[in-house]
């Protein structure tokens, strides 16, 4: 219990105050000005910073949403892709464009159709660019053949039908005038692409195969069957078998 | 009959109980106001909870789509490779060689008859031809051709002779240099 002259001190500095000048001027504003502080602070501390937090928090759910409407949209198609037709797609679109310089390959695609044309290969070389990692690289096959001009023009013709791509880099003629045999050095340009190391990320949207890219492995899936077509009957080609003969 | 009521307290006194009577009711609204701004952001911060709850939420959903994609990774691998690949065919098929196509025109408009001994094409806008002819006629004609843009659909910016002279088997030999364009 608490000592009764405590009590009356206490009561007489309350007494104090309140009969003090400034409480009887101030004490109608006193306590509003108190819940007015009060509620100052509650806005400028509370309220106000919870605002801005709850703005943010709807741009963030607002992006989260849209990401996970990208991610589901992704997920489903990449479940809808039929793997092993995609799977054979690429391994022909390899053939135009392979992963390596694949030279035995590319060789034997350009001797088949400098015989099929007709010339005569008299020497074959090759050249070795630098190699850019995930880029479209190139290497030369620098031909040295002999024929006319409607060969070599034959032979330009038949290398747009090879699968593998290729583009004529330079072409150098020479002839004896009043003949029609004439030398020609021909070099063309054989594309390959290495592998990429990183595939991109998970937030890049899928890339779609078009029409136009099914067209495109069309025509290489028909280039393919010429190319075959050539080595299993040659009797059939235009030109010599043996380039070198 | 209405009684008649009168008020017989002091001036002071009334004075005092109005001032009292103003003060309490200026306490009641400002209370009033505190409770109602305690009310609005605790609605506010329950909101915010109430979010970050929806945060979490779409978090742990995206969290596993993330899972779902990767392990459907080697689709993407092959589709990414392969559009890769269609994209860069389309690109070199789409460009046809300069050259070729400069030598079919030049063997285009090179009349029979004029023998070509070399023709060099090493470079997309020149190429050097040397060739001859005894029909002066002919030789009119390749420069016709050379000249005349619908022959050579505009593709021959300039031709030059770099010589020309006639020989003793009567053949008239000539050198060209031919910018494309």
């Amino acid at each position: 219990m608490k000592n009764p002259l405590t009590l009356l001190k206490k009561s007489e500095t309350v007494n104090q105050i309140i009969t003090s000048p400034v409480y009887v001027k101030y004490n109608l504003i006193i306590a509003p000005a108190v819940i007015l502080v009060m509620s100052l602070l509650i806005i400028f501390l509370v309220t106000v910073p919870q605002f801005y937090n709850l703005l943010e928090i709807y741009k963030t759910i607002e992006q989260l949403k849209q990401k996970q409407s990208f991610y589901d949209s992704k997920a489903s198609s990449l479940e809808k892709i039929p793997e092993d037709n995609y799977q054979n797609y690429l391994e022909t679109a390899l053939i135009a464009l392979p992963a390596d310089k694949d030279i035995p390959g590319s060789i034997s695609q350009i001797v088949s159709i400098v015989g099929s044309s007709g010339l005569k290969l008299n020497n074959i070389s090759l050249g070795n660019p630098a190699v850019s990692e995930g880029q479209l690289n190139d290497f030369t096959v620098r031909l040295e053949v002999g024929g006319d001009f409607d060969q070599v023009k034959g032979f330009l013709e038949n290398s747009k039908q090879i699968a593998r791509l290729n583009k004529l880099q330079s072409i150098s003629i020479t002839g004896s005038p009043g003949k029609t045999a004439l030398l020609a050095e021909i070099v063309l340009q054989v594309f390959y692409q290495t592998l990429p190391k990183n595939i991109g990320s998970i937030d890049e949207p899928l890339p779609q195969i078009t029409d136009v890219d099914l067209k495109l492995l069309d025509d290489i899936k028909s280039k393919v069957g010429v190319i075959k077509e050539e080595s299993v009957a040659p009797e059939g080609a235009k030109g010599k078998f043996d380039p070198f003969n | 009959m209405d009684k008649i009521k009168i008020n017989l307290l002091p001036p002071e006194i009334r004075e005092f109980a109005k001032k009292r009577n103003q003060k309490a009711l200026l306490v009641k609204v400002s209370i009033l106001m505190l409770i109602l701004l305690v009310i609005g952001t605790s609605l506010l911060l329950s909101v915010v909870v109430f979010q970050r709850g929806t945060i979490s939420d779409l978090d742990g959903s995206i969290k596993q789509l993330e899972v779902k994609i990767t392990t459907l990774k080697q689709k993407e691998v092959i589709l990414s490779v392969l559009k890769n690949r269609f994209t860069n065919i389309s690109k070199l098929e789409n460009t046809p060689a300069k050259q070729a196509e400069t030598f079919n025109l030049i063997t285009a408009i090179v009349p029979q008859g004029v023998d070509i001994i070399s023709l060099t094409l090493d470079k997309p806008e020149s190429l050097l031809l040397s060739a001859e002819t005894t029909d002066m006629n002919l030789l009119q004609e390749l420069f016709n051709n050379l000249t005349d843009p619908k022959v050579h659909e505009g593709k021959i910016i300039a031709a030059t002779i770099e010589s020309i002279n006639k020989r003793a088997n009567n053949k008239v030999h000539f050198d060209l240099t031919i910018k494309l364009k």
